[in-house]
């Protein structure tokens, strides 16, 4: 599956769009020592990466692929921030937890090789884990939907679904009110009791047409790649045992593979440091996303604490942001052409993002420096629309960016949200 | 992880997300709708193929007085040669926003109006006899801003004796308004449903993701309104982008005319607008990006966006009239109302780029990639 999304993303181009083209990259913080190889490195590290998924869907080499599955393809997201997807970042966390599985105890060319790791029946923790992972992107996904603007605006599907009023048949429908509040209320339900629908036996098969239901509409109505796909066929952990089992039995038949008997157990020692790192994974998952709590103002507004939070199309947000340097002594503005920066879809995410504003004030600085133009203050005049709010002005355009660094701490230069 | 935990913290966010007064929402329709096919079309059939209809004609007569002034050199077949030179390129400015399609394939817009001219390597061309201007180092010794040059560098009795005494610069000039008129003609043909037919693909790309016609023709026209006539047409010239603040008067449209620079920011500006009002070839009203908008109940604040548009647009053509003289001599004297123009150019920028695509669910991206 991975291995099927990282050709995706290769034939369309856009590992050179994304990680050759640019001439800066916006790292995150604490990873400022993350950058691209180079154009012939990057192909390197992708193939090594879908190499990688190969190893752990066939079971070879299985903890090696999956630790280099894991590093690569994080490394891959970490080069840039305007390329931030929650569905990557779900699959950075599952692969990091995917080392820690023993998934290639049973039918796999690991086993295969070495007869003695098999196993026919798994602790519970395993396949709890993953569950638990899968439920907890549902379920912040349900929570982060229970806001005013979602429930009672309708916003954003009340922009998005009209724009798709062109599909035959359903394309009326979409453009009504009623459609883009039902959509939005199903939503929110939908994300918050699907994990335990899923966990329960009886709703179970219930539970997973919706889920395909669900991901194939927003699919097909939105621009969101491979996700819907994947999240279809991940939801099948869910399923018993025994339904597993049938269906690779029938795959055993169609590779051929032998008969193994014998069922290793897992030494104490080992399953003790796992649980400890289970325990503290899932205590950071779940703590991490309400880190926005602790800023003051509209979250959706100056979006301190909104990455990592398995926030999936939850705002529709513009900008057109202007930078100007002024050099030392002079009362003299000139305004820098973010083009000759960043590509469009980077100027795009800068534009919309505080953060990323800062980073690009620095990038500006630093070239400035080199070209000879020292200590140059940086300032940004910024308009943002926020669910169709309206533009208006996003920051201090009197604040000198290029001073300030990024931290955890609140952004005072960040206007307020009137309503 | 007990279920009584989970009910509490369920409640405790929903308390929490419902804290905000609702604010007293405007009455809503109860549909959002605009006929996009009808847009595309009034943009395809009334908009883009007859305005580039009307450009050939343009560019087809400028060849024809180019060649009668060349076979014949007087003051009055240059100046003759010179109104079609001024009226084909004026022509071109209600169309340069449309570098998509077969505009995008042939690069019409760096082929045909890169200014300002490298003129020392135009006339080494000439002594040359080098009348081969493909490749992307020779974009600007070509176009209309080298035929400004050879037509207006000095005055018209200099100018005449100069196409009589050297005839390798008859043929630099044939050369350049053969290209410009030949790109013409492709991207028309091209566009137009009895050739190539783009038109047809055009109206069919409804939707609002990457590729559609929507998404497509709003990022054309925020990349032009910002690049080419903002920065392009006003911006450099009055040295906004210079530490210096130095003023380049040489650097506006068609410098060596020098008095018909704002009449083509002018032309330039009424091709955007035509586009977002719908307003057809022959002046009359069709449907446009305003109505779209409209239907959709878009709002800027109180006002209905649609209306902070247009009057935004309104400020844009009083801040061109507000600066005297022509452009070439305001970047230099009147630097200040200058700079007003640009201000009142980038408030559109503003409109355009974030409130009206995120008002019509378009996806501002100039690259195919994957939302969330």
């Amino acid at each position: 599956m991975m291995f099927v999304s990282l050709l995706r993303f290769w034939l369309k181009g856009w590992i050179y769009d994304l990680y050759v083209a640019p001439k800066h990259f916006f790292t995150y913080y604490g990873f400022d020592w993350v950058k691209p190889f180079g154009e012939m490195g990057m192909y390197f590290l992708f193939f090594g990466v879908m190499l990688a998924a190969i190893g752990i869907a066939l079971g070879l080499f299985y903890r090696w692929s999956a630790t280099l599955f894991f590093l690569g393809f994080t490394y891959i997201e970490l080069i840039d921030k305007s390329n931030y997807l929650n569905h990557y970042y779900f699959i950075s966390i599952v692969s990091l937890l995917m080392i820690l599985l023993p998934a290639h105890r049973h039918f796999s060319i690991d086993v295969w090789r070495k007869p003695s790791l098999n196993r026919n029946t798994t602790a519970a923790w395993t396949i709890g884990a993953i569950r638990l992972q899968l439920g907890t992107v549902y379920f912040f996904a349900g929570i982060a939907k229970l806001n005013y603007d979602w429930l009672f605006r309708a916003m954003p599907l009340k922009l998005w679904l009209p724009a798709h009023g062109t599909i035959p048949v359903v394309g009326a429908l979409l453009q009504k009110t009623w459609v883009a509040f039902a959509f939005s209320w199903f939503g929110a339900i939908y994300d918050l009791f699907i994990p335990f629908f899923l966990m329960a036996k009886r709703f179970r098969w219930l539970a997973y047409g919706a889920v395909v239901s669900f991901h194939v509409i927003t699919g097909w109505l939105f621009q969101i790649g491979m996700f819907p796909y994947i999240m279809i066929l991940a939801t099948l952990v869910f399923f018993s045992a025994d339904f597993h089992e049938r269906l690779l039995g029938k795959l055993k038949e169609w590779v051929r593979y032998p008969e193994i008997d014998g069922n290793s157990l897992s030494r104490g020692i080992q399953a003790r440091w796992i649980t400890a790192v289970l325990v503290l994974h899932f205590f950071i998952q779940w703590a991490f996303p309400f880190r926005y709590l602790a800023y003051p103002g509209d979250l959706f507004w100056h979006e301190q604490g909104f990455r990592f939070g398995w926030r999936v199309m939850l705002i529709e947000k513009a900008g057109s942001t202007f930078f100007y340097a002024q050099l030392p002594g002079s009362d003299r503005r000139i305004e820098i052409r973010n083009s000759d920066y960043l590509t469009p879809n980077q100027e795009k995410m800068m534009s919309t993002q505080p953060d990323m504003m800062l980073q690009f004030a620095q990038i500006i600085k630093k070239d400035l420096d080199e070209k000879g133009y020292p200590d140059a203050a940086i300032f940004a005049e910024s308009y943002v629309t926020l669910n169709g709010s309206g533009s208006r002005p996003f920051i201090d355009s009197n604040v000198n960016l290029a001073e300030l660094s990024d931290t955890w701490t609140n952004k005072q230069w960040i206007k307020p949200f009137e309503q | 992880m007990n279920k009584g935990f989970l009910l509490f913290l369920f409640a405790a966010i929903l308390l929490a997300g419902c804290k905000k007064d609702p604010d007293p929402e405007p009455t809503q329709p109860d549909s959002a709708s605009y006929d996009q096919q009808s847009l595309l079309n009034n943009w395809g059939d009334e908009i883009i193929v007859p305005g580039y209809f009307a450009y050939t004609q343009a560019t087809s007569d400028q060849k024809s007085f180019a060649d009668a002034f060349i076979s014949d050199p007087t003051e009055s077949s240059l100046q003759a040669f010179s109104d079609k030179w001024k009226t084909s390129q004026k022509t071109w400015q209600s169309v340069s926003l449309f570098e998509f399609g077969p505009g995008s394939d042939h690069v019409i817009r760096a082929n045909t109006n890169i200014y300002p001219c490298d003129t020392t390597q135009i006339e080494k061309n000439i002594q040359n006899g080098n009348l081969d201007l493909s490749g992307a180092s020779r974009l600007d010794e070509k176009g209309y801003a080298a035929i400004d040059y050879l037509l207006h560098h000095a005055t018209a009795a200099e100018v005449v004796q100069e196409f009589k005494a050297d005839s390798k610069r008859g043929d630099y000039l044939k050369a350049l308004v053969a290209e410009v008129d030949q790109l013409a003609q492709t991207v028309y043909q091209e566009w137009n449903s009895g050739s190539g037919n783009h038109v047809a693909e055009f109206k069919s790309a409804t939707g609002s993701n990457v590729g559609s016609s929507l998404g497509i023709m709003i990022n054309s026209v925020n990349m032009h309104l910002e690049r080419f006539l903002r920065d392009g047409k006003v911006g450099i010239p009055n040295g906004e982008r210079s530490f210096s603040g130095d003023p380049l008067p040489g650097h506006v449209e068609a410098a060596y005319k020098g008095d018909v620079s704002k009449e083509f920011i002018r032309a330039n500006l009424k091709g955007l607008e035509n586009i977002y009002l719908g307003t057809k070839q022959d002046g009359s009203n069709g449907m446009g990006l305003d109505d779209a908008l409209n239907s959709l109940g878009a709002k800027h604040g109180d006002q209905a966006l649609d209306a902070a548009i247009k009057s935004q647009i309104a400020s844009c053509y009083s801040a061109i009239d507000a600066v005297p003289g022509t452009m070439k001599e305001a970047v230099v004297q009147d630097s200040d109302k200058v700079s007003e123009l640009f201000k009142e150019f980038q408030k559109l920028v503003i409109l355009l780029k974030a409130d009206m695509p995120s008002s019509l669910g378009v996806l501002i991206t100039y690259q195919d990639n994957d939302g969330d």
